[in-house]
């Protein structure tokens, strides 16, 4: 069955055609879909199985990384969205992507809500780097299947420290307990609460990651020089393909 | 009726003492309800603190922007509001402006205020004043004719002066015949224009003229003198230097090479193809005047423009990779704010340093192209204006629609069109303020501030329209705004009719020549042909970009500027592009001049009495010390350099992702070549040999470039080179004019000996400050005299490019031309080496031949890894080398060897790591190319070691010692 999968552009995000590429890689059909196209669709997601935000920087991230986007994606497309959710759909936010999903509240508990925050790295840096990072091996997350228990994928972030507010602390305790802390970074890099990397939501079928699974779906881009077995960014894009076939969302 | 409202954002998650805000400015009648979604959604309440209140000037200092200067953040704003304006059905238009406040004591203050944008208020009034200027901005004003003068010289001489023209008396004489001859005039009365001369018609030639449009100095007459330099420039007389030295050697080594080279000199950028999918175009220009005012819209602006050359290349190339090479005067060397002699009207380093660095950080990051490669150089003479080359790379298909790209072909009748950004007082006269030197009054409304997130946009735009084929070719607003956009494609054209009145602009009140000339950024000029209008102009609709029909291109010869229906000026355009009189200037040249040094400076160190392995170790230590050669990581690793997932050699690499990997490796296959082939990046520069002789700075840089690209595992055949000059005025010096003669006569040599053609090039030759010193002292400040050579070169088959994979226990050679000359290297700066000036015996033609053989054996997988010797010398090539796999270094040479071989930084020089098996292989291949030497240095150790052996004489030390050392930690 070939899978229908969108992926947002437009209005500065910025990794769409290396994330069109690595679905299309994993065997998944890619529609490449511009913000203001889909803000006059909202009904159009319901045609999809996954979404994909990209990287980059949404109305350059002014007042506040994804927020503007945040706002058009509540004021706008919630409903259909909402809906998109209910059908089974896969949510998948990368970087840019993932700061969206937070912000709007889809993370970790789908309350609509915003409940954490990423933020300025401790370091108050913009970095570019690969990052050793270790899977949440009970992590209910779909787009975690089979992979290794530890790997490297590239960051490239100043805003990718998850913030969690005092009154959140019970949210913070239960996605723990209910292990959506889906990755983690080995080293502290942005001083991101627990080390961590990625969220996933209960039902395992909305992602969220700061590192760019896109940027390692061939093993020519890896950044040391041994060739490793098959590119985890791969696998990931693979992982969603392959639920959604043997779910047929 | 407006209603202010004054937002104060304040972080939630640290402690700050300050935050930013916003000026919104609303009708009455809905200020309530947008006040409202202001506080309960307007951004996230987990992280910053909202409120909305009256300004708190008694204790806080607040800063805004200049009223005309564009206001990134507030446009971010107003689109967040503007959609609170749809859902609370709010009216679409108000006025906001960004603010940042400061607790009045904060330190933060010094180090964010820059005159040359902001302004600070502390007072209520202060407040309205500010208001009512930003009023004055929106009001219509009704249709001002453009100011009439007669055409005389006097009259022209007060205006260029009046407005900054930088016209010559020569040009001026010239300006002044062509309007009063009677052809003109009887032109001018048929097209029902007074006989009097206009400002919008004076702007546009100075615009067009300007040195950093024109290059009147490359193209100048230039009668030349030289004593005592090898080899020698024997004639006298130069006709122009870029016909003589960079022209005419490119074409004729064009036909020599075995890949396509589709465009030399006429387009934004040069045009290459080594496949037969994709071609390629490259850009390097300099951006010193701007990032000397403010350094950080100084080097965004600068980059993000060389990425609107590359889209502006044929019909559009989409840029893949961006690089930077910067100089600055050392923040050790140039006086503390204290003393009396600190120039007055300079930013001090470290915060041009600071600036720059977060303009190409933002630039590149935000608008998606990664920062692949760059340089920093160091010279005091760098503080009067910083040394700011940006560049970019671009691919284009090489057919679109059955038409090839490369071209830019325009029919009568073709639509005008722009697109992007508004326009607005932003960056009047960049192009011919960068034609004057700097002083400490320069005029302050000339800075251009950038928007990458627009810039983004209008890409995404571009590409599609161009996919679409809905339009025929374009090209960018750079400097000179619209008059030089639509002054070259009018002129392919053969004439043009252009509306300003139909131009969008930021506020309204404009006057036409401030429309005409406005350097405001993220615009491209569009030729449409009719029958695509309306699809154009829907898709620019669909991506949330504005465009406007400004008129259209015709064969009249001229270029007709109306206001709505009525002319306004009128130029002919053969004289606009080609009358601009030749300049003649004299060059003198002569060896040992002094060096100049514009500040104190920490005394060079003495040479050891002996030299041992212990003194050399302690000698390469103060090396890897220096801000010359300290690794560059942290800087860089705040430019993105993997989106877009194509480079596959990352700045710093190896086990641990510390290894200094110099150029970058873009690979083409994603991007749409069907040979699996890869495009690299070098870079030469070498300022410090300028002064000895500026040939062999040239030579050098060009060499050094080359040798960057063959580490990649370049072919040296498949290249092509890019020349740019950032020089001090060369008009009234004659010995700057003579260096950059004798320069270019090196880089001739240097492209006809390597058989290397020069695609593109850009020349800034305005570089030096006149001023003052808190003494009261005038001081002149010169840039030295820098050539920078970027190349591109494919690398045919990607599975053959050079994959370092070093192995404790593999062999360490030099492999090259020894040559143990120390003057121009970082060593020679820090240790008092003084021997006479001599140049290294070697040809570009024996140097090539070298490269070839190296490149066979990076083909064969001969090496496990290749670095090329540059700044810092050998010592510092194997200390890279070594850091790729962490491992030790067990060194070791024998007497014989001459200690300076260590340090210096020879033409053709590597270093390069073998296994124990292959050894015999590299050396016989190796051994049939002349004069190519072969030493053998030691291995990788297993330990954290560096052991070096001298003779009889044993030094050793921890490496994550030197380490430490060389990454600022120690």
């Amino acid at each position: 069955m070939r899978t229908k999968n969108f992926v947002l552009s437009g209005n500065g995000l910025n990794c769409e055609a290396s994330t069109a590429a690595a679905i299309e890689k994993a065997g998944g059909q890619v529609f490449v879909i511009h913000i203001e196209e889909w803000l006059k669709k909202p009904q159009m997601i319901l045609e999809f199985q996954s979404l994909t935000i990209p990287g980059g920087f949404s109305y350059g991230d002014i007042l506040g990384s994804g927020n503007i986007l945040s706002l058009k994606i509540q004021a706008q497309l919630k409903e259909s969205l909402k809906e998109f959710l209910k059908r089974g759909g896969l949510v998948l936010g990368i970087c840019n992507g993932f700061q969206v999903l937070i912000r709007l509240g889809l993370l970790p508990d789908q309350s609509w809500n915003q409940k954490f925050a990423l933020v300025e790295s401790s370091s108050e840096k913009f970095i570019c780097k690969w990052v050793k990072i270790k899977k949440n091996s009970l992590c209910p997350s779909v787009f975690l299947r089979d992979l290794p228990s530890e790997f490297y994928l590239p960051i490239r972030h100043g805003e990718g420290r998850l913030w969690v507010p005092e009154a959140q602390t019970a949210t913070w305790v239960s996605a723990k307990q209910n292990n959506l802390l889906a990755l983690e970074y080995i080293e502290d890099i942005n001083g991101s609460r627990d080390r961590v990397a990625a969220l996933s939501d209960r039902t395992g079928r909305i992602l969220g990651l700061m590192p760019h699974p896109e940027s390692f779906i061939d093993s020519h881009q890896y950044f040391d020089q041994k060739p490793s077995g098959r590119p985890v960014g791969l696998k990931i894009f693979e992982n969603m393909i392959s639920w959604i076939q043997k779910e047929r969302v | 009726m407006l209603c202010q409202l004054f937002i104060h954002l304040e972080s939630q998650i640290k402690s700050s003492d300050g935050g930013a805000g916003f000026l919104v400015a609303a009708p009455e009648a809905q200020a309530s309800e947008l006040q409202r979604f202001i506080e309960n959604d307007w951004t996230s309440s987990i992280t910053s603190k909202r409120w909305i209140g009256a300004p708190k000037f008694e204790s806080h200092s607040y800063i805004f922007l200049h009223p005309g200067a564009t206001d990134v953040l507030a446009l971010g704003a107003r689109e967040a509001m503007g959609l609170a304006a749809k859902q609370l059905k709010l009216p679409d238009h108000f006025e906001v402006r960004s603010f940042k406040f400061f607790l009045k004591q904060s330190e933060s203050i010094g180090s964010y205020f820059n005159p040359a944008i902001h302004i600070s208020l502390a007072s209520q009034e202060e407040l309205f004043s500010y208001i009512s200027q930003l009023e004055t901005l929106k009001k219509e004003i009704p249709f001002k004719k453009p100011s009439l003068v007669e055409s005389s010289v006097e009259n022209l001489t007060k205006l260029s002066e009046l407005r900054n023209l930088a016209l010559s008396e020569t040009e001026i004489l010239k300006i002044v015949d062509f309007f009063n001859s009677s052809s003109v005039q009887g032109m001018r009365l048929r097209a029902g224009l007074p006989s009097l001369i206009s400002d919008i018609e004076i702007e546009l030639i100075a615009q067009t003229w300007s040195e950093h449009c024109k290059h009147k100095i490359f193209n100048a007459e230039i009668s030349y003198e030289e004593r005592g330099f090898e080899p020698s420039f024997k004639e006298n007389i130069i006709k122009s230097i870029f016909k003589t030295f960079i022209q005419k050697p490119t074409l004729e080594i064009l036909p020599n090479k075995k890949f396509e080279i589709l465009s030399v000199f006429s387009d934004n950028a040069g045009i290459v193809s080594f496949d037969s999918d994709l071609s390629i175009c490259a850009k390097v220009e300099t951006h010193n005047s701007p990032s000397a005012l403010d350094p950080y819209s100084g080097a965004l602006t600068g980059v993000l423009g060389v990425n609107r050359d590359i889209l502006g290349t044929g019909r559009g190339a989409k840029p893949i990779a961006n690089i930077n090479v910067l100089g600055f005067c050392s923040p050790e060397e140039f006086p503390s704010a204290g003393s009396e002699a600190t120039p007055v009207g300079l930013l001090r380093p470290e915060v041009v340093m600071k600036g720059v660095h977060k303009g190409i950080e933002a630039a590149g990051n935000q608008s998606g192209v990664p920062t692949v490669a760059g340089a920093i150089v160091f010279d005091q003479g760098y503080a009067g204006k910083p040394l700011v080359f940006a560049g970019s790379l671009g691919v284009s298909p090489k057919v679109i629609k059955k038409a090839p790209t490369h071209t830019k072909p325009i029919q009568s009748g073709d639509y005008l069109f722009v697109g992007g950004g508004r326009v607005g007082r932003d960056g009047i006269h960049g192009a011919t303020m960068s034609s004057l030197s700097m002083n400490e009054f320069t005029h302050q409304g000339m800075v251009q501030l950038g928007d990458p997130y627009m810039q983004k946009k209008l890409t995404d735009f571009l590409l599609k329209a161009r996919d679409a084929g809905l339009y025929r070719t374009l090209t960018d607003n750079g400097a000179g705004g619209l008059g030089s956009s639509v002054g070259e494609l009018s002129y392919l054209a053969g004439g043009a009719r252009l509306d300003l009145a139909q131009v969008k602009l930021k506020y309204s009140n404009m006057e036409p020549w401030e429309i005409l000339v406005s350097e405001s950024q993220e615009r491209m000029t569009f030729v449409v042909p009719l029958e695509f209008r309306e699809g154009f102009e829907s898709l620019a609709t669909s991506m949330d970009i504005e465009v406007q029909c400004l008129g259209e291109f015709n064969n009249s010869g001229v270029l007709d500027v109306f206001w709505k229906s009525q002319i306004i000026a009128q130029v002919p355009l053969e004289f606009l592009h080609e009358g601009c009189p030749q300049l003649k200037l004299k060059g003198l040249a002569h060896p040992a001049q002094d060096l100049t040094f514009y500040f104190a400076k920490e005394p060079r160190r003495k040479l050891p009495e002996t030299i041992s392995a212990r003194s050399v170790r302690e000698m390469f230590e103060v090396l890897l010390s220096s801000l010359e050669l300290r690794s560059r990581e942290s800087w860089v690793r705040s430019f993105d350099f993997e989106v877009q997932d194509t480079n596959l050699r990352r700045s710093f690499s190896g086990a641990n992702q510390e290894a200094p990997m110099s150029g970058g490796l873009i690979n083409l296959e994603p991007l749409g070549s069907k040979k699996r082939n890869a495009l690299g990046i070098g870079l030469g520069i070498n300022p410090y040999l300028c002064q000895f002789d500026p040939y062999w700075m040239s030579m050098s840089s060009f060499d050094e470039a080359l040798r960057n690209l063959v580490c990649s595992g370049v072919d040296p055949e498949r290249v092509v080179a890019l020349d740019n000059f950032s020089w001090p005025d060369p008009i009234k010096n004659e010995l700057a004019m003579g260096q950059l003669v004798r320069a270019s006569f090196g880089l001739r040599e240097a492209c006809l000996g390597f058989q290397i053609p020069l695609i593109s090039g850009k020349d800034s030759l305005k570089n030096s400050f006149q001023g003052k010193n808190k003494k009261g002292e005038k001081i002149e400040i010169n840039s030295p005299g820098t050539l920078l050579v970027t190349m591109i070169g494919e690398v045919p088959n990607v599975d053959q490019r050079m994959q370092p994979c070093p192995q404790v226990g593999d062999l360490l050679y030099f492999v090259g031309f020894l040559s143990p000359l120390l003057q121009g290297s970082v060593f020679s700066q820090k240790y008092e080496w003084t021997g006479p000036w001599m140049h290294q015996d070697v040809t570009p033609k024996e140097l090539l031949h070298s490269y070839q053989q190296i490149h066979q054996l990076i083909k064969d997988k001969c090496f496990t890894h290749i670095q090329d010797i540059s700044e810092g010398g050998m010592l510092a090539a194997l200390f890279e080398l070594s850091l790729f796999g962490s491992f030790g270094l067990d060194l070791s040479v024998d007497d014989s060897f001459e200690w300076q071989n260590f340090f210096s930084e020879p033409l053709g020089g590597f270093v390069v790591s073998v296994k124990p098996s292959m050894v015999d292989t590299f050396k016989a291949h190796l051994s049939k190319t002349e004069k190519v030497q072969m030493v053998h240095l030691g291995c990788f150790s297993q330990s954290d070691q560096f052991r070096l052996e001298v003779g009889k004489s044993m030094t050793f030390t921890e490496m994550s010692e030197l380490k430490k050392i060389w990454q600022g930690h120690s």
